[in-house]
């Protein structure tokens, strides 16, 4: 049954033997695309800079993060040379947002890492193989989900001991069903089509197939999928360090600032303002670039 | 007669949820010969896509044997099989879905070259190069993907990576189904130049009768996971013994606006692989049932040299 | 009230566009088409040829961005429905002309019973009640040839095969106590073909029992042979040939219609033959198509006025009609 969508006869190259028009790859399409959504290029932005910033933070910090100044404790913003001002230590909250951030990107990125790859081999191995691989992934998978996220990470952390390391093991860990879920359902669809079977006949192994063929076709999902997670896991990394059992005093992490900070909320209120909007243009940026992604991306898969 | 071919009562059945068994091929059998072109022609659940899936491994067989040169291909182990795959290849039907989306026409096409590593990088540019001019596409268009070609490049993609191995045998599952009239011209007489200059053997499978007859030696009817008929080609279109075969004709697209409203239509709709009727699969739509075709199933029996039928009738 | 024979839809310059990022595509690019009372007007062509977007401007139902009818009049018994507003033309839909299309499964709603969606027809249209909207459903099953309609008139649609659906979806259409035009967009490509000549059938003989008109859109010229009275061949956006469907077959004018009549293996010219004569190139690309004839880079007969400007219609007898420069010449193929 011929096709007729507008698309097949409008993206055809000229049939007459001009010169084609230039190769324009599926990524430079998806990029022309991306460009058009305003909060899309706002969360790459936000995104961004705070990338630059962790980059560049003891560049751009005015003070040491971690140094103490009684005196000067809880002063009030663009007073006595705290641009932000200063904790109940006398630190300087400017510089600590700075260098917390590069330990939320780096926790993000970590935890995600461990997320996508373990959530990875679990879905790919699920959807591929399917069968008795599939009950069993999947009912754990189940398992994990009737927790509530937090509660698990909490267990996790505590279990194994407070500390950043054990926070973005925890973090990864929590991560691993939604990928792992969202993986398993692009698999299942991309096995059956016509070019996996075209591939299979032409006598590729398991092994080519899921990684060359398959893989390269669920890099959508999967990249729409991790950004969302980062958002989640710079947001998990502040609620355990809020309970204490992620960053330890005294790193400057947003979320053990907005802990400390909370008893001076109604005396110095920039100690837990200041942390606290930094967690959430984070999460603002990653949430806006996973949505701007999906719109690009998921649209351009269904045809 | 040089039979590249043997199939024998090959049978693929699925075991469905709740007990039930789909017998998509229920006892197949036939010679092919080489350098031929066999036409396997029948309507949805027939069985003839599972078919030529199960002849290349696709699907796992339940019962039966294929022997391509003596050799028999259900019995081989994973690697002799890899080794076979490079004899006998698939043309698919939708251009949309048989191509990788993420890869380019010349990567598409390197791709079985890489698999079986043959030839080396250079080797393998000018290769894929070669098989892009033997299928009519235009070698600048190499680097491009699947969704800036029309529906008849993909094909010819499709068709150009099914020979890129020098298959002996290839399979067309409904390739031209999906295409434009004029575009399905233009790949039938590909396909047919393509014939000529290999020496290939084809399979064609399609649901078009009118295709089938032009491009066939030989010709398979199937319902319900049997063949209901066969013959070649000339015989066949002289003589439609069996009654699906007679109504296949009757239902196909004529070009004489006289016959209007005079050729007959079988009631019915097409029953479920899964439940097959009693009897003769055929017999609750057929006009000339009789109480044996309800009973029984037809032994396929030889009518007229070369010419079978599993009917009563006959 | 239009007797049989005169004109129940008259079509005139149709212009519909799309305006997408590639440019403008003229989807439907001056066509002109009539479909007389109790008749059948096929309107056949490939990909991209417009007909299935004609239909949908008749209905109004263009998406719109990016779409949108630019000229035209598209006249259905002495009403121009592009100058209706959106209520008037909500009352003409469903009642007076009805449209069917290639997938029932995506036309019918899965999740309810196949009596009451027929049966929605009338208690939305007429205001009847629900016990005799079901009657008068179990009424078009049995008139579209379902049996057992009784039983049938509770299941839903996914317990019924693709050619069942299909009737179904022809009640639906005829729904309405006095049906003018049904529009049937690919009504039988996705059916098996044994199945397809049931539903040609059942069309036939709907016809010739309530009356209806049908304009039939298919790229299928077997079907155009089964049904048509009349047939407009369309080519990317421009009609080039109509005819009577006797007339179009004996005596193709126009090089595309040759090649498709050429391009189908059915043909009787091809007993015997080794090779199919097939039409080269593919249909152009729709976005930015200039004035000159859309034919013109696959066209045996081409020369530079071709490119130029789009042929004038010339009369080859009463009921036919071609557009093309040199629809005469004599190195013509395919006769």
């Amino acid at each position: 049954m011929p096709t007729s969508t507008l698309e097949s006869v409008t993206s055809a190259p000229a049939a007459n033997g001009s010169a084609p028009p230039p190769d324009v790859s599926l990524l430079h399409e998806q990029w022309l695309q991306f460009r058009k959504s305003k909060s899309a290029l706002l969360g790459l932005l936000l995104i961004v800079t705070f990338s630059l910033l962790a980059l560049f933070a003891p560049v751009l910090a005015p003070g040491d993060p971690l140094l103490q100044h009684l005196p000067a404790s809880l002063t009030r913003p663009l007073h006595g040379g705290y641009l932000l001002g200063s904790d109940d230590l006398g630190r300087d909250i400017l510089s600590r947002i700075l260098f917390g951030s590069r330990i939320s990107l780096m926790v993000g990125a970590i935890s995600v890492s461990i997320s996508v790859v373990a959530g990875g081999v679990v879905g790919l191995v699920a959807g591929y193989f399917g069968g008795a691989l599939d009950l069993l992934a999947m009912r754990f998978i189940d398992l994990m989900m009737a927790f509530p996220s937090i509660l698990l990470a909490i267990v996790i952390c505590a279990t194994l001991g407070p500390s950043l390391q054990n926070a973005m093991i925890a973090i990864g860990v929590i991560g691993i069903p939604s990928i792992a879920r969202v993986i398993r359902a692009s698999v299942l669809a991309e096995k059956e089509l016509d070019y996996v079977t075209a591939e299979r006949s032409l006598g590729a192994s398991h092994l080519r197939l899921i990684f060359s063929a398959i893989l390269p076709n669920c890099v959508a999902p999967i990249i729409v999928q991790s950004t969302l997670a980062y958002a989640g896991a710079i947001i998990s990394a502040a609620a355990l360090s809020f309970l204490g059992l992620g960053a330890q005093p005294p790193a400057p992490e947003w979320g053990a600032m907005v802990s400390s900070g909370k008893e001076y909320i109604s005396t110095a209120w920039w100690v837990i303002t200041f942390p606290g909007l930094a967690i959430l243009l984070a999460v603002l940026g990653f949430n806006l670039l996973g949505d701007g992604l999906r719109d690009v991306l998921d649209p351009r898969m269904k045809e | 007669m040089d039979t590249l071919l043997e199939v024998r009562q090959v049978a693929k059945h699925f075991n469905l949820k709740g007990g039930a068994v789909l017998k998509a091929v229920d006892g197949v059998s036939f010679d092919l010969r080489r350098g031929a072109t066999l036409g396997v022609v029948g309507e949805s659940g027939c069985g003839k896509s599972t078919l030529g899936k199960t002849l290349l491994r696709l699907e796992e067989p339940t019962a039966g044997s294929a022997l391509l040169d003596g050799v028999d291909l259900f019995g081989l182990g994973r690697a002799q099989l890899k080794a076979a795959r490079r004899r006998m290849q698939m043309i698919f039907q939708d251009p949309f879905s048989s191509l990788n989306p993420r890869r380019s026409a010349s990567a598409i096409l390197e791709q079985p070259l890489v698999i079986h590593r043959i030839c080396s990088g250079a080797e393998r540019r000018e290769r894929v190069d070669h098989l892009m001019d033997e299928v009519g596409l235009d070698r600048r268009y190499r680097n491009r993907y699947p969704h800036q070609f029309s529906g008849g490049q993909r094909q010819r993609i499709g068709i150009a990576r099914a020979l890129a191995l020098n298959p002996e045998l290839i399979i067309c599952d409904e390739a031209v189904s999906a295409l434009d009239v004029s575009i399905q011209a233009q790949i039938i007489n590909l396909l047919l130049d393509l014939q000529q200059a290999h020496g290939l053997t084809y399979i064609f499978i399609a649901h078009d009768l009118s295709v089938v007859e032009f491009i066939s030696d030989r010709i398979l009817v199937m319902y319900l996971g049997r063949i209901v008929e066969d013959a070649p080609k000339d015989e066949l279109v002289a003589k439609r013994l069996h009654p699906y075969t007679q109504a296949l004709y009757e239902a196909s697209p004529i070009l004489d606006p006289d016959l209007r409203g005079k050729r007959t239509t079988v009631p019915g709709d097409l029953p479920s692989p899964i439940d097959p009727p009693r009897g003769c699969h055929f017999h609750p739509r057929c006009p000339r049932a009789t109480d044996r075709c309800r009973e029984a199933y037809p032994e396929r029996k030889e009518v007229a040299p070369g010419h079978f039928t599993a009917c009563h009738l006959y | 009230m239009t007797g049989i024979g005169e004109r129940v839809l008259s079509v005139e310059d149709l212009h519909t566009y799309f305006y997408t990022q590639r440019g403008i595509v003229r989807a439907v690019n001056g066509v002109s088409f009539g479909v007389d009372r109790s008749r059948t007007l096929c309107l056949v062509g490939e990909s991209g040829c417009g007909k299935s977007v004609a239909a949908l401007s008749i209905m109004r139902l263009i998406a719109s961005p990016p779409g949108r009818i630019v000229a035209g009049h598209i006249r259905f018994e002495d009403r121009d429905l592009l100058a209706l507003d959106n209520a008037q033309m909500r009352s003409v839909r469903g009642r007076r002309i009805s449209m069917i299309f290639q997938e029932p499964m995506t036309s019918l709603n899965p999740v309810f019973r196949i009596g009451r969606q027929i049966g929605e027809m009338f208690t939305y249209h007429e205001g009847m009640k629900p016990r005799e909207a079901r009657r008068r459903a179990i009424e078009l099953l049995a008139l579209v040839g379902i049996p057992a309609p009784e039983k049938r008139v509770d299941d839903y649609p996914h317990q019924l095969s693709g050619g069942m659906r299909q009737r179904v979806m022809i009640a639906m259409a005829l729904a309405s106590p006095d049906p003018g035009l049904l529009i049937a967009d690919e009504p039988t490509t996705a059916l098996d073909v044994t199945i397809q000549a049931q539903i040609l059938d059942l069309l036939r003989d709907l016809q010739q029992r309530i009356g209806v008109s049908i304009l039939l859109i298919t790229h299928n010229m077997g079907v155009v042979v089964e049904m048509a009275d009349e047939v407009a061949v369309l080519y990317a956006g421009r009609k080039v040939e109509a005819a009577r469907t006797k007339e179009l077959l004996t005596s193709p004018c126009h090089p595309y219609t040759r090649g498709l009549l050429n391009s189908i293996p059915a043909n009787p010219k091809y007993r015997g033959a080794e090779r199919l004569e097939s039409i080269p190139g593919s249909v152009p690309n729709l976005a930015g198509l200039g004035d000159g004839c859309p034919f013109e880079n696959r066209c045996p007969l081409a020369k530079a006025v071709c490119r130029d400007r789009f042929p004038a219609e010339q009369a080859v007898s009463g009921t036919h009609s071609v557009w093309c420069h040199f629809a005469d010449a004599p190195s013509a193929p395919g006769r």
